[in-house]
């Protein structure tokens, strides 16, 4: 029966302290405010205790949820989203690309090489960019959000948010070009 | 739309129309045509692949331990609050109530245990103990 019923649905069911909704909330949603979390702080350990926060939140505010007024993604978004650009400015025992290095392929797999090394160089550029502008291309790029839905997610307007994603990936831009040479510029 | 208009959305939208604000992509699809412009998305398209292969990966396990943290940590939550919530919700009413019978338990234990000491001695053994836990009673009873 829960799972047919939508985020909102379940989120009335969880303000009365449903705790089988709560855990399909958790079910449906838990990866991607894990993957958000990690986008913006850049480090696992710390996404996932975002996640975790994120859901305790989600739990003991349930009753000042309004399924009319707003979608639960949304809500749970702005969660997420102000949860990790705070932990961002507490101070780092970790840097941030510590957790975006990404894999060797296998041997003799010339592409491969070449995808990590563009990943790699793309993670690096993020790690060193503004927590914001790092939200910004992990709402719109990594969680493929509309502009509205990413601009809502960080309590913004459409054009400063429109804004904020142009310099994030002029800055994503100019970085890879710089690390790649010549393949950063390649269409 | 100008060929500078279309560069400017599609350096802050990328490469995918379908992603731009609503009222641009009708001029901005009849542009897309124009050589030029094809070559401003294809460039945009390459940044998007790029961003879109750096997003983290999180497995189904990670999400399975966030999950079975949270439940632990309310559970444990729950916990604390609630075994003084019950101590408390006793009614106030019930308070010399459950007094009064902690006293005639007492009483008829110390009846049973020690019949052979006086009344006066035992009556006040009960209430020390229940009132004073400082008066050394098992002393006096030595």
């Amino acid at each position: 029966m829960l799972e047919g019923a939508s985020d909102e649905e379940l989120m009335a069911l969880v303000a009365a302290g449903d705790q089988a909704a709560f855990r399909m909330l958790m079910t449906r949603h838990m990866r991607r405010a894990i993957r958000i979390a990690q986008g913006i702080v850049g480090v696992a350990a710390e996404a996932d205790d975002i996640g975790q926060e994120t859901f305790l939140r989600v739990w003991r505010a349930a009753q000042t949820f309004d399924g009319r007024r707003a979608r639960f993604t949304t809500w749970m978004h702005q969660i997420v989203v102000n949860l990790a650009i705070d932990r961002t400015r507490r101070p780092r025992t970790e840097p941030i690309e510590a957790a975006g290095e990404v894999a060797d392929p296998a041997p003799g797999a010339l592409t491969g090489l070449i995808d990590a090394e563009e990943t790699t160089a793309v993670r690096r550029a993020l790690a060193a960019m503004p927590e914001r502008q790092r939200a910004a291309i992990s709402l719109f790029h990594f969680e493929g959000l509309s502009g509205r839905d990413s601009a809502q997610a960080m309590q913004l307007s459409d054009k400063a948010f429109e804004s904020l994603l142009n310099r994030a990936r002029s800055a994503l831009r100019q970085t890879v070009e710089t690390m790649l040479g010549d393949r950063g510029r390649r269409p | 739309m100008t060929l500078d208009e279309f560069r400017r959305l599609a350096e802050t939208w990328g490469g995918d129309i379908a992603r731009w604000p609503e009222p641009e992509r009708r001029e901005a699809e009849a542009l897309a045509r124009d050589p030029a412009a094809a070559a401003i998305l294809a460039e945009a398209s390459r940044l998007d692949r790029l961003a879109t292969r750096a997003a983290p990966e999180v497995s189904e396990r990670r999400a399975g331990d966030a999950m079975a943290a949270v439940t632990m940590r309310l559970a444990a939550e729950r916990q604390a609050t609630a075994t003084p919530q019950r101590l408390f919700a006793l009614p106030r009413w019930l308070a010399p109530a459950t007094a009064l019978a902690c006293a005639a338990v007492l009483g008829v234990f110390i009846g049973l245990v020690y019949p052979a000491i006086s009344p006066n001695v035992a009556e006040g053994l009960m209430f020390g103990a229940l009132l004073d836990d400082s008066i050394p009673f098992i002393t006096v009873l030595q």
